[in-house]
C-alpha cells in the first residue's frame, strides 16, 4: 500500500507542476507581456478592444490565471480545479471561434485535462490515506 | 463455471488495475491527452508553419531544409499520437513523449521567445511523465515496448 502511495505522490506532483505552469505561463501572456492577439478573444466575446485597455482586462484576466496556477502548486483546492478545468476548456475553445485552427485547441488537450487528473488523484491519495490511517490506528475507524 | 477463471485474468489485464491504484479513469485521461497533444501538434508540421524555423536554427538547420522536415516532424508526431490513442500506450513511446514535449518547450526560448512559452507548454511533457509513472517504469525489453 505504502508503493501506492509514493506513486499518487508522484503523480500529484506532476500534475500540480503541470497545472501551475499552464496557468502561470498563459496568465504571464496577459499580465506582463499584454499578448495583441488576445484582443481577438476577447472580441469573439464581444468585447470591444477599447473596453479591453480601459479596463485592463487582459492584466486582470493573466493575473487571475497566474493565482490559481501557485494556489495549485500550494494547495489543490478540489472546487479550484473544476473551475480551472472548465476556465482552460472555455479559453481554448476561444482559438477556434476567434479564427485559429481547430488544431489549436487540440494540441492543447493536456493543459485542458491535467487540472481534472490533479482532481482524480487527489481524491485517490485521500482514500488511500484514509485506508492507511485506519490500518495503523489503535481505535476503530 | 468454466468461463469464470478467463474473466477474472481479464480484469486483472484491465488499466483499472495499473499500479495498484483505481487507475481506469487516470489511464483514459493521460491516454486522450497524450494522443490529441501529438496529433494537434503534428498538424501543424504538416501543414508547416513559419513560426518554427527559428526552432529549426537553434540546432543549426537552415530554413530551406526546416521547410522540409516540418511534415516529416508532423507525419511521426501523428503516428505517435495516433499510437498511443488508438492501438496502444507503450512505455518507450511515453518516454519518447515525454522528452520530445521537453525538448520542443525548452526549444522555444532558446529560438528568442519569452520564457512563458516553457512554462505554459510544461503539461506537454510532464502529463506523458506522469502517464509513465502510472503505468510503472518497465522492468524488461518487453515491459517497456508493451
Amino acid at each position: 500500500m505504502p508503493t501506492q502511495l509514493f506513486v499518487l505522490v508522484r503523480l500529484e506532483w506532476l500534475l500540480r507542476l503541470a497545472v501551475a505552469g499552464a496557468f502561470v505561463g498563459h496568465g504571464a501572456y496577459g499580465a506582463v507581456l499584454a499578448e495583441p492577439s488576445w484582443f481577438n478573444y476577447f472580441a469573439a466575446l464581444g468585447i470591444p478592444e477599447s473596453v479591453v485597455t480601459t479596463n485592463g482586462l487582459m492584466a486582470i484576466v493573466g493575473v487571475a490565471e497566474i493565482a490559481a496556477g501557485v494556489m495549485t502548486l500550494v494547495v489543490p483546492i478540489p472546487a479550484l480545479l473544476v473551475a480551472m478545468a472548465g476556465w482552460k476548456i472555455f479559453t481554448e475553445l476561444l482559438r477556434p471561434i476567434a479564427g485559429e485552427l481547430g488544431w489549436e485547441f487540440v494540441e492543447r488537450a493536456s493543459n485542458m485535462i491535467a487540472p481534472l487528473a490533479l482532481l482524480v488523484v487527489n481524491r485517490e491519495r485521500a482514500r488511500l490515506a484514509k485506508r492507511l490511517w485506519c490500518w495503523y490506528a489503535i481505535w476503530p475507524c | 463455471m468454466a468461463g469464470q477463471p478467463a474473466i477474472s485474468t481479464r480484469m486483472e489485464q484491465l488499466p483499472r488495475t495499473v499500479g495498484g491504484v483505481d487507475a481506469g479513469l487516470l489511464y483514459w485521461m493521460f491516454r486522450v491527452a497524450c494522443a490529441a497533444e501529438f496529433i494537434g501538434h503534428g498538424a501543424f508540421g504538416i501543414m508547416t508553419k513559419a513560426a518554427w524555423v527559428p526552432y529549426f536554427g537553434v540546432v543549426g538547420i537552415p530554413p530551406d531544409l526546416a521547410w522540409k522536415l516540418m511534415p516529416v516532424i508532423g507525419t511521426i508526431d501523428i503516428s505517435i499520437g495516433l499510437l498511443v490513442g488508438i492501438v496502444r500506450p507503450a512505455r518507450v513511446i511515453l518516454l519518447y513523449m515525454a522528452v520530445w514535449g521537453f525538448l520542443t518547450a525548452t526549444i522555444r526560448p532558446m529560438a528568442g521567445e519569452p520564457i512563458w512559452e516553457f512554462v505554459e507548454r510544461i503539461p506537454n511533457w510532464a502529463i506523458p511523465l506522469a502517464f509513465l509513472c502510472l503505468r510503472g517504469l518497465g522492468r524488461s525489453r518487453h515491459d517497456w515496448l508493451s
